[in-house]
Order: structure tokens, then sequence, then C-alpha cells
């Protein structure tokens, strides 16, 4: 086209707007959902706090499948978690466990000073806020901590920096286990896996869903804290065969020690 | 280069007409079998017809298997085969070799209809994990996609060998604009062909008993299902351009090299944004996620530009008939005929459809959306809304003048893309709206023993309805095309009144054209828009963390 035409039926200007899509990275960037232009020159590293704020990732997006169990493995761990943390109604409720036995009991009070911020909590039975970010309400309902074995005992699944673990393992056509119930503001770590076919583990919270896949025989990690108390439906969005439809669990997410069980 | 696309499709070689009709009916029926497999789906996801969810599954792997693969396919070759044809001016050259190819897809097609009805229904993407114990029913799915990569690696290379013909023959000197595209669409499909067989070739061998069991199986599929993606899409523009030139004998303002490079760009742009259909496998490490959704933002780029040269066009050539106001040049366009109903109809899907596209390709967002209805709630404008109104509209063209007779009732069938664009838009909206809300996809019912919302289902039933609107005017616009194959139809080419010629017209110094670029705004400004919806979305989630990958 000559130079004589309108700017709108030159060539360069439809090339450019052509290119009109490419500036929804502005947006992306606003929103911290995008490295920006400098870090993306490699100048700045901006892509680090903002993003995790902005997003809502939560920072930690532990989601790859990790080098781990077998799938009989981890069946056997799932198989445990649940037996461990198995309350009344069925519920499976990952926390942490009173102490059990006397002698663990005895342990956990004489637990030395020294030997820590767990341990002074344990004999204070206050300041529970100050261990990894628990709730009060945790130690207070279950006894505080312990160390030693009756430590461990109750920290099984739980690590140092507070998550918690939890298992799920999903196969035609369920979830084990079925109902969890979860503290909001509590980090969990959930491991899952598919024993047999792909399958999700998606979450559904009302207003959009976290989806999740999972891949038959390897473990999947995501860490998640629930931040409002709820019912929120688990199901598969993963075409898995005729029972499809039915798959599904629940997790149940309460106030901290707003259950008894 | 002066006649019509109509003439020289009825000057061609008794035998190339009889091929390219034969395929173009092969691809109407395969169309009309995915219409009823989606029709069915869908009222069964509505809840209006009750069968039990394995049936269902069974209507929705005919559907998507019937159009996703053979319907583009077939049509793709067919109008390919017809263009190159036409372009050389001398018929197909290698026939047999497009025939092979043209019975290597339907004999791929029985195959593949003969695993969708028997054992575990395995969707159009058939996992072979859902099959380990069903080895001959993977079998005969699989040999299916097998015959049909092969056969869309022969029938394009008689494409190739006609659309080379006239250089080889010194008859032309060099390509024109149409003639690069059609040799790059070649390429692609031949490309689409491999990749099929890539992926489905394990299964086969796993199924015989002499190979390994596929468990890559989701990579190559990835693979596939991205060039069935946006390969369609350049064939859809590249019809326009042709359309556009038979119904108003407009050719583009910005000369045929413009042409060809943006044509070209589809080469450089669609193979890097692959990587955004595997935001949720939780193996994609975190900086690859990060990686493809940055190239993904390009995708867009020479559709939207083929559209700007082509509006533009068309503007600039209709304001130098006379055309005035900012729209009312549109007015002018010759809506009679089907085929620009349909083409108009298809410009303004794509629109919609790359704004909802390009909300499910930022990374953030796609673990928010991605196998939920939000993702047939937005393709439905790509594969119905654009490529398949537009392969019909190319079609509406082809058939008429290769069989030689009339196009049946065009004043009725040009009323069929615009009710399809309202079915569309029914079921678009609430498919995208039920994304929202976290409806699964590929989930016959969904209320999951009264744990679910009850909106979910409301809103399955308003795609239901949506869904039938579109899926009885579709079926009305290709059983119209189809008539013309009639022996019993009558004779005749008369297509007055039904085109306009604007292609001699002296193009006024300094006219403006504005409608393209306004709306490129408008599609960006939505995406903004729904993209910020998006982000509010995921910021309001009473959830913090489950993004996968690192």
């Amino acid at each position: 086209m000559a130079s004589k035409f309108h700017l709108t039926t030159r060539r360069g200007f439809v090339a450019a707007m052509g290119f009109g899509g490419v500036s929804l990275y502005a947006l992306w960037v606003a929103y911290g959902a995008a490295p920006g232009p400098l870090s993306l020159l490699g100048l700045h590293d901006a892509h680090g706090k903002g993003e995790d704020k902005g997003t809502g990732d939560g920072g930690s997006g532990h989601g790859a499948p990790v080098e781990g169990p077998t799938t009989d493995e981890f069946r056997q761990m799932t198989a445990a978690f649940v037996e461990r943390y198995r309350v009344s109604d069925g519920v499976i409720y990952p926390r942490l466990l009173p102490l059990g036995t006397p002698h663990e009991r005895m342990i956990a009070a004489d637990i030395p000073a020294e030997m820590g911020q767990a341990s002074a909590i344990a004999k204070g039975g206050s300041g529970a806020d100050r261990i990894d970010g628990w709730p009060a309400s945790d130690h207070d309902a279950h006894g505080g901590h312990g160390a030693g074995s009756a430590d461990a005992s109750q920290r099984a699944g739980i690590h140092e920096d507070g998550v918690r673990d939890v298992y799920l393992l999903a196969e035609k056509w369920s979830y084990e286990p079925a109902h969890l119930r979860l503290d909001a503001g509590v980090p969990y770590r959930f491991r899952m896996m598919a024993a047999d076919v792909s399958h999700g583990a998606s979450i559904q919270f009302g207003r959009g869903g976290r989806m999740i896949r999972l891949r038959p025989n390897a473990e999947t990690a995501r860490e998640m804290t629930f931040t409002k108390p709820g019912n929120y439906l688990i199901y598969c969005t993963i075409y898995c065969g005729e029972g499809h439809d039915r798959m599904q669990a629940r997790i149940e997410v309460v106030r901290p020690g707003e259950t008894n069980s | 280069m002066t006649d019509s696309l109509r003439d020289r499709f009825s000057a061609l070689p008794s035998g190339d007409r009889r091929l390219l009709v034969g395929m173009s009916a092969a691809a109407l029926a395969a169309l009309l079998l995915g219409i009823v497999g989606g029709l069915l789906t869908a009222l069964a996801r509505a809840g209006f017809l009750d069968v039990v969810p394995e049936t269902a599954y069974r209507f929705l792997t005919v559907h998507g298997v019937s159009i996703f693969f053979y319907w583009l396919y077939l049509a793709q070759v067919a109008l390919l085969l017809g263009l190159a044809a036409v372009e050389n001016r001398r018929g197909i050259a290698w026939r047999g070799a497009a025939w092979t190819g043209f019975l290597l897809v339907v004999g791929g097609f029985m195959f593949s209809m003969g695993g969708a009805h028997t054992g575990t229904p395995l969707l159009y993407d058939g996992a072979p994990a859902l099959a380990s114990e069903q080895p001959a029913t993977l079998l005969v799915f699989n040999l299916g996609y097998v015959l049909l990569g092969l056969g869309l690696m022969v029938a394009p290379a008689a494409a190739v060998a006609t659309l080379l013909g006239a250089r080889r023959e010194g008859r032309r000197e060099k390509m024109s604009a149409v003639g690069f595209a059609l040799f790059a669409w070649a390429g692609f499909l031949m490309v689409s062909g491999f990749a099929a067989l890539h992926a489905f070739v394990p299964g086969t061998l796993w199924a015989l008993g002499i190979g390994a069991f596929p468990a890559a199986q989701s990579t190559n599929w990835h693979i596939l299902f991205h060039n069935m993606h946006y390969l369609p899409l350049m064939a859809t523009v590249l019809l326009w351009y042709v359309l556009m030139r038979e119904l108003t004998g407009v050719t583009s303002v910005f000369g045929e090299r413009f042409s060809k490079i943006v044509f070209a760009m589809y080469l450089v742009f669609v193979p890097p944004t692959s990587l955004y259909h595997m935001f949720l496998e939780p193996d994609l490490p975190g900086a690859v996620r990060v990686t493809g959704s940055l190239l993904s933002l390009f995708v867009s780029v020479p559709t939207l530009t083929v559209f700007l040269i082509i509006v533009t066009s068309l503007e600039v050539y209709a304001r130098a008939k006379g055309a005035r106001g900012l729209f009312g040049w549109l007015r002018l366009l010759p809506w009679s005929h089907p085929a620009m109903a349909a083409a108009a109809m298809a410009v303004i899907n794509m629109g919609l459809g790359l704004v909802f596209a390009f909300v499910l390709i930022q990374e953030k967002l796609a673990p928010l959306l991605s196998d939920t209805f939000f993702v047939p709630g937005y393709f439905h404008f790509f594969t119905v809304g654009t490529v398949s109104l537009t392969l019909l509209a190319a079609l509406s063209v082809m058939l008429p003048a290769l069989t030689g007779r009339r196009m049946w009732r065009p004043t009725l069938l040009r009323w069929t893309p615009w009710l399809t664009t309202a079915g569309l838009l029914v079921f678009g909206a609430a498919g995208v709206a039920a994304g929202y809300f976290g409806v699964p996809r590929r989930v016959i019912v969904v209320d999951y023993s009264g744990e679910a919302p009850t909106l979910w289902q409301a809103l399955m039933a308003v795609v239901g309805v949506g869904g039938t609107i579109m899926a009885a005017a579709l079926f009305a616009f290709a059983v119209g095309i189809a008539m013309s194959l009639l022996p019993r139809w009558q004779a005749g080419s008369e297509t007055a009144g039904l085109t306009v010629g604007w292609g001699g017209a002296e193009l006024n110094p300094g006219a403006t054209a504005w409608v393209g670029p306004t709306s490129v705004l408008a599609i960006v400004a939505a995406m903004y828009l729904f993209t910020a919806v998006g982000f509010e979305l995921m910021q309001a989630l009473p959830v913090i963390g489950g993004v996968g990958g690192h």
C-alpha cells in the first residue's frame, strides 16, 4: 500500500494489531501471574513472592510427582493413615493425637525445657500458637506435645514446618479415605496416587475449583491450606470408565477446635 | 485468474470431481453422525434422556471421534485437494494416491466406529489404560486412528504434487498466496498424520501382543491434539480468504507477499504454543509451565492478522462502492449466500473462542478451569462456530460446482449459520458458566449423590437446550449442502444475486477501514475482562496452594 493510504490500511498497522492478544501479558504481570519484563530479561527477580501473593498459590507449589512409594507401599501408607486418624464418626481427621498411654503422658511431662519450643509448650500447655503456627486448640484439646516416642507418635505425618500429611488413594471408582476432616488455616500436604488408571482428585469450592490430575502409580503431592470452613466435594475429573460419575469424596473443613472428635 | 472458483471446479476432470464428491460425502456423513452423537450426549447430561452413563459415554465417543477426527480431516482433505486442483488448473496430480489416502481414512472411520461400539467407551483420546484388560477393543479403536494417520500422510501428498505441478511444468513462475497456504496446509496435515501414528501405533502393537504397554501415550496424544486444534484454524482463515474472493471479487489490498508471510506465521507460532494443553499434568516442571504460558500468548497472532487482512480489504472495496458509516459497508456484503452468512458467523465465533481460550492459556488459571465444562463451553466456539461453519461454507460453494446442480434452497440455508450461532451462544454461555462453578467435563450425571450444587444440573439443562438448537441448525445446514449431491436434484449453475462483484472497483486513496482494528480491540478488551474475572475468582478461593508443578 502506498503511503497515501490511511493508517488502518497499512501493513505495519495490521501486523501490529495482530499482536493485540499478546498485550494480555500486562494483566498477567499486574496480577503477579507471570514474571515481569525485567525478570524475563534476567535483570530482576520479580517472579518471587509477589506472584504467590497475587495468585493465591501459597508459595510452596509442590505439585510434581515425587520419587515415592510403589502403589502397594502407598496403599499401606494410606491404610495406616486412615487407621491412625479415624475418629468416632468414621471420618478421617489428621491432627495431633492425644497421648495414649500413661507412659506416654509421663514422658511428655518429663520433657526438659531446653529440648525446645515444642517441649516448653507441652509443659506449659499454652502458647501453642508459637509451635509451627499450629492453632492453640489443637494442643488444648489433645493434651499438648510430647517428645521422644510420644512426640514421634503424635507427630507422625506432621513435618517440622507444621505441614501435615494427608493421604488420598484414587482407584476405580472411589477414594480412600472418602471423608476427610481438616482444620482451617492449617497447611496440609496432600499425597495422592491413582492406583489403576488416571483419575482426577479435583476439589470444588462453590465458585471455582482446584483441578488435580493423578497419573497411575505415581505419587502427586500438593500443599494446600483451607482458609474457610465448609464442605467441599472431591470428584474425579479424568474419565476413568463406567463408574466415573460416582467417584467422589468429601473434605469437611472446620475451625480448629470446633469438633471434639 | 479472473474466472470464478465455481467455473474452475466445474472444469475439473470427471475423475477428480468424483473423488472430491466422494470425500465430501464421507465428510458430511461423519459430521451428521457426530452431530447425532453430540446431541444425545447433551440430552443425557441435561437429564432429558434417561440412559445409563456407559451408553452416554458411547455417544460421547461417537461424537468426538466422528467430528474431531473424521469430519474435520475428511473435509479438510477434500477442500485442500479441490483448491489445489483448481490452483493447478489441470486437476489433481497423483489421483491414485489421493484415492488411496481417502480409502485409508474411510477404513479408519469404520474401525473407529467399531471401536466406539464395543468394550469400554474410550472417548476420543482412547487412553490405553482404560482398555488394559480389553486389548481387542483397543486394537480396533487404534487401528482406526492408524489408518487415518496413514491416509493423512498419503492424500495431502497428492495435493503437494498438484501444487508443484504448475511450476514443474513451467506454467507458473511462483506460487500465489493461496497456493503457498495450501502447500503449508498439506504439510500440516501430513504432520498430523504422523502424530496420529506416533500416538497410536504403540498401543496397536501392544494390543497385538508385540509391543510394550504404551505408557507415554498421554504425551504423544497432546502433540496430536495440539495439531488438531490449530491446523483447522489455519485452514479456516485460508478458506475465508478464498471465499471472500469468490463471493465479492475482493483480493487482499496488502498484496500476495504479505499474505504469504502471514500464512507462514502459522508455522512459526503454532508449534511452540502446545504446552498449555499440559498445564495440569503433574510432572510438568514449573518453568515449562511459565514458558508455555508466555509462548501461548502468540497463538492468536496469525489468525488475527489474516482476519484483519480480509476485513480491511472488504471494507476498503466496499467504501469504493459507496459504503458509508463505520458499519454501513457490512450491509453491502452478499448475505443471501449461505457461505457469506456462515463465514461471518465464523468470524464472530472465533472472536468469542479466542477470548475464552486466552483465559485458559494462563498457567495459573488452568488449574481452575481445565477439566471443567469451561473447556467444551469455549472450544465449541472454535470447532462448531468457526471451523465447521467455514468448512460447510466452502463445501456449499464447491459441491454444487462439482455436481453441476443448484444449491438447495439458499434462501433457507443462509439462516442456518445464524441459528447455529444462537444455539452456540446459549450452549457456550452456560458451559463457560458451568466451568466457572466447577462442573466437570466428561461426566454424564453431575449430582454426586446430592453433594454437588443444584446449580450444576440447571446449567447442564441450559447446555442441553443450546446444544439442541445448535445441533439441529448445523444438521440442517449440512443436509442442505448434501442435497446438491443427490442425482435427482435439479441441475443448473445460477448464482446470480448470491454474490457481488467488487473486484474491479477503483480504491479511494485515504479510505479508512476501522472495523477490523475496532474488532480486535473489542476482542482484546474482552480478553482482559474475562482473564481478570478468572484471577479474581482464583483469589477468592477458600484455599491457598494446590497448584501443581515445579
